[in-house]
């Protein structure tokens, strides 16, 4: 990919804020990120760093009453979808953006078929009569390797395995050929042997369709099996960002060090342990770098200044104001 | 590509170990009639049992014996009706077979006489209960149908000033007795702007033809059935916003917004459609409510049914009509509830399944 | 606990509860000194409409004061209201925590018993007891306790059911604590927040059964009660609308206040609910 494609999507400047009792904590603070044409995008940080609202700003699917965007904007084929209407987006979503969320047993209506939520999925967008439908519904099922989808599209959610739902999960999400699929921890929720399906099968659908991805994990294998490029979010802030091979070569912020670093001690597929420390709430923050309470290699400068955005290698940028290339 | 690992999969089908039971939707119809012929012989019999059998020992713990305080209530002294009451009630057998025998009883629908109403008790309900179904389906609807739309619109701007208005709205009306609104409602419609009715299920003397008396009718039940609905709908309007909220927030809905549904689409195919399961729960739940609140709107409207009877009978003692009430309103609150439990099962696929 | 009075002042509404039904309490305390003579005598002519000097809410059909039976009537309808209630926890309380800790035979029938008194309509019992023993206080009291207790039972059987399997119960079992001190002092302490608002939640319901009893003139006739004052004033709705009103508004405030107090103290004090 070279710089002189325009991206797909491109997040200027976003940040959210979630509604508590005492009013608005910022969460998501003025994050850029662009995502190009059949791209496979990472954004990999601890729970509560932001990653999630951050990605479902992306397609505004953020929870209602609860959390909103507060400024930036997203654009994709250089609009701002961010200011687009109800009815606007609403054309957009499925047959440009589409998501695959947290938990597939969840995901799905328990009081609808299968049929009948990819049914609604499909007509989204396209007026099929009847029949057409029940093709291209067989058609995406055999597509996410659902065996047997004839019997399957009478079935309710609750009589299939979690596996089973992610996959008509994401034949839902494709069915509208988005050109970017946002997948919110896609496999958190699963075993580690269908963890390593259903990503292989995105994986797959992502060669075959061309479409753009945006994996939100805290798993670094994830990250290392599907993306070319990986941001690392710390505190609502993106710190690290760079094609995978080179964040995994040569990780410059201490906080991907330290990640990096653990996850390659933890058995694949664990929940990654915790750098030492918590991170700072809104309120707690101090005026330099978020890490830098739990940073062992922190200078004064850390505490008092937020370090600028630096470009260290190609298409490798770092906030962070240690120079020193360490060994992770 | 850059980075590439691919994670060890033991199994060559990757489909192995997903395995999903099958059953067919058009076997669900099947387990929903399973479920309520089960629910038939494990709740409905035994709770009847229990009813029927607590109303027994109610009759022989009340002081003096049942036939003396009925007979001097009544001013009863043909000794020929003390003997049936006598043997209607078994008194001079042991207590376990008076017991067996009033089982018996019930079970060919044999509640006693009444002396008030000079019939059968079993007559003199059923002659009054269509009045009182007209009445608790008329203010059940009207409760539903305000309490579960006052609920959606609260629940689609939470926390707005029109939630917080209706929520208290609905505070109040739960706070205001059925009988007492009833009176107001009266004071207001009947006596200051003199638009309906303050009383009766039909006008008396009236002829109207089968148009005119179902128009007739329905003119009377509106004050009462309003009066039972709106102190009910305060139960509905905060449930309805309750599982409204709780399902907004549900992961499905996410997923259907991301499909791209409108929102009408989704708020009534995926929102509405799950808040409809408590709903209905609470519906179960009030449905002897119900039935207690119709009792008293009853002798404030003075309508012909099943709680006038009661009430008289209360006043005049008159013991079999009493017990006879419990039973049948106990009855009609467990088939109710049948009722709602496979609708329920029929509502939520989840269920059936059990 | 200041934590919790804190949390709960935040709640305005509750706030508002409270000092209503504090309000009505001062009323109800105060009723000697408010009107000192017996309420029921005869004090002026017969439906002296509100504001009349000397009767600020007008007199009954009798000519007795409005203003004077309210007061008293809010004592005996709160106190009817409190004693019922307290009936309907302890019972609903016992057979809650029985139906929840205990599984097997005893949770189940315990559970039955719960399902067969939300089958009965509580008023149609209410008239039957009355009917069958009498109207004497004592008795309404018991029996609205007996109509009230379900939806305690109910709520507190969820949350035994809940608490039961938790680390620190199996914990207290291992180390030998009997049954009842397990009950008592390790899981009702987590248990008390919903049931106690539930609880005064079941005042309310209780003023509003012995109010519907009172109303149809089954209730003990040697006290007045808001209920009462209402039924005895059906008859003039076409010449002193008032009379039932004003009984009625008060009823309304009472269970108004109660309910806005029970939703408070669930807010803060029921951890699973979120806001």
């Amino acid at each position: 990919m070279t710089l002189a494609e325009p991206a797909l999507i491109e997040a200027r400047g976003l940040s959210t804020a979630v509604r508590t009792a005492a009013g608005e904590t910022p969460i998501v603070l003025s994050l850029d990120l662009s995502i190009g044409r059949g791209e496979t995008v990472a954004i990999v940080g601890e729970s509560g760093c932001g990653k999630s609202l951050a990605a479902l700003s992306m397609i505004r699917l953020l929870p209602k009453g609860q959390a909103r965007v507060t400024g930036g904007e997203v654009r994709l084929d250089g609009r701002d979808i961010l200011r687009l209407r109800e009815r606007e987006m609403n054309a957009l979503r499925g047959r440009d953006i589409a998501l695959i969320s947290q938990d597939p047993m969840s995901a799905l209506n328990p009081l609808m078929t299968i049929g009948a939520q990819l049914y609604e999925a499909i007509s989204a967008h396209a007026a099929l009569p009847r029949e057409a439908l029940r093709e291209r519904a067989l058609e995406l099922m055999r597509l996410v390797r659902i065996p047997d989808p004839e019997t399957r599209l009478g079935e309710y959610p609750h009589r299939l395995s979690g596996g089973m739902c992610q996959r008509i999960v994401i034949a839902m999400a494709i069915a509208g050929h988005p050109r970017l699929l946002i997948a919110d921890e896609p496999t958190t929720a699963l075993d580690v042997t269908i963890q390593a399906q259903v990503l292989q099968l995105l994986q797959r659908l992502k060669e075959e369709t061309g479409m753009a991805l945006l994996i939100v994990t805290h798993d670094f294998g994830v990250v290392a099996e599907m993306a070319d490029r990986v941001a690392v979010m710390y505190a609502g802030r993106i710190i690290e960002e760079g094609p995978v091979r080179e964040i995994f070569r040569a990780p410059r912020h201490p906080y991907t060090q330290g990640l990096l670093a653990l996850t390659r001690r933890a058995p694949a597929g664990e929940r990654l342990p915790e750098i030492p420390g918590v991170v700072p709430s809104y309120a707690d923050r101090p005026p330099g770098c978020a890490f830098a309470g739990r940073c062992d290699r922190a200078l004064d400068i850390c505490r008092t200044t937020a370090p600028a955005r630096r470009i260290v290698g190609r298409r490798h940028e770092v906030e962070c104001w240690f120079d020193g290339e360490a060994s992770a | 590509m850059a980075g590439k690992r691919t994670l060890p999969t033991p199994f060559s089908d990757p489909l192995r170990f997903e395995g999903a039971t099958r059953t067919s939707t058009a076997s669900r119809g099947l387990n929903v009639a399973r479920r309520v012929g089960l629910r038939l012989l494990t709740h409905v019999l035994p709770l009847m049992l229990v009813i029927i059998t607590s109303t027994f020992f109610l009759i022989h713990s009340a002081p003096g014996s049942f036939v003396e305080i009925m007979s001097s209530e009544m001013q009863i002294s043909d000794q020929a009706m003390i003997d049936r009451l006598t043997v209607t009630y078994g008194l001079d057998q042991p207590l376990w077979i008076q017991w067996l025998r009033y089982l018996q009883a019930i079970a060919q629908f044999d509640l006693g006489f009444s002396y008030r109403q000079n019939m059968p008790v079993l007559e003199a309900i059923l002659h009054h209960l269509p009045a009182t179904l007209i009445l608790m389906v008329t203010g059940l609807l009207v409760a539903l149908i305000s309490g579960v739309a006052a609920g959606v619109l609260a629940a689609s701007r939470p926390n707005s000033t029109l939630d917080r208005v209706l929520s208290l709205a609905g505070v109040f009306l739960f706070a205001a007795p059925g009988f007492w609104l009833g009176i107001m409602l009266i004071v207001l419609f009947g006596v200051v702007l003199g638009w309906l009715p303050i009383g009766d299920m039909r006008t008396i003397g009236g002829d109207f033809g089968f148009v005119g008396g179902v128009l007739d009718v329905a003119k009377h039940l509106i004050l009462p059935a309003v009066a039972m609905g709106l102190h009910q709908s305060a139960i509905y309007l905060r449930v309805t916003r309750a599982a409204m909220i709780e399902a907004a927030a549900a992961d499905y809905v996410k997923t259907a917004r991301a499909k791209g549904l409108s929102e009408q689409a989704v708020a009534l195919r995926h929102v509405f459609r799950n808040a409809l399961l408590p709903i209905v729960t609470v519906l179960g739940l009030q449905f002897a409510t119900v039935f207690s609140g119709s009792v008293v709107v009853e002798a404030v409207f003075n309508w012909p049914g099943i709680g006038s009877l009661l009430y008289d009978a209360v006043v005049a003692r008159d013991y079999p009509m009493v017990l006879g009430v419990i039973i049948l309103s106990a009855l009609v609150v467990i088939l109710v509830n049948l009722v709602i439990d496979a609708l329920y099962a029929w509502l939520d696929p989840r269920i059936a399944l059990d | 606990m200041i934590d919790f009075l804190r949390r709960f002042s935040q709640n305005r509404l509750a706030l508002a509860g409270l000092i209503l039904l504090g309000l009505v309490l001062l009323v109800a305390l105060l009723a000697p000194v408010i009107s000192p003579e017996d309420p029921l005598r005869i004090v002026g002519p017969a439906l002296s409409a509100p504001f009349t000097p000397g009767f600020p809410l007008g007199t009954d059909a009798l000519g007795r004061d409005m203003l004077a039976m309210l007061v008293h009537g809010a004592r005996t309808t709160l106190l009817i209201g409190v004693a019922a209630a307290c009936t309907a926890i302890l019972i609903g309380v016992t057979v809650g925590a029985i139906a929840g800790y205990y599984g097997g035979v005893v949770g189940a029938s315990f559970t039955r018993l719960i399902e067969l008194f939300q089958t009965i309509p509580g008023l149609i019992f209410l008239l039957a007891v009355v009917s069958f023993v009498g109207p004497q206080l004592i008795f309404v009291v018991l029996a609205i306790g007996l109509i009230s207790w379900e939806s305690i039972a109910r709520l507190t059987r969820g949350e035994f059911l809940t608490w039961r399997k938790r680390d620190f119960v199996l914990a207290g079992r291992t180390i030998g604590m009997g049954d009842l001190q397990i009950i008592f002092g390790e899981i009702l302490p987590n248990a008390i927040g919903p049931v106690l608002a539930v609880s005064t939640l079941s005042i309310a319901g209780a003023i509003l059964a012995e109010s519907g009893l009172s109303f149809l003139g089954l209730g003990d006739p040697s006290v007045t009660t808001w209920g009462r004052l209402i039924g005895e004033g059906r008859g003039l709705i076409r010449t002193a609308w008032y009379v039932c009103a004003i009984p009625g508004v008060a009823i309304v405030l009472t269970v108004f206040a109660l309910s806005l107090v029970s939703d408070g103290l669930n807010d803060v004090l029921n951890p699973r609910r979120l806001r």
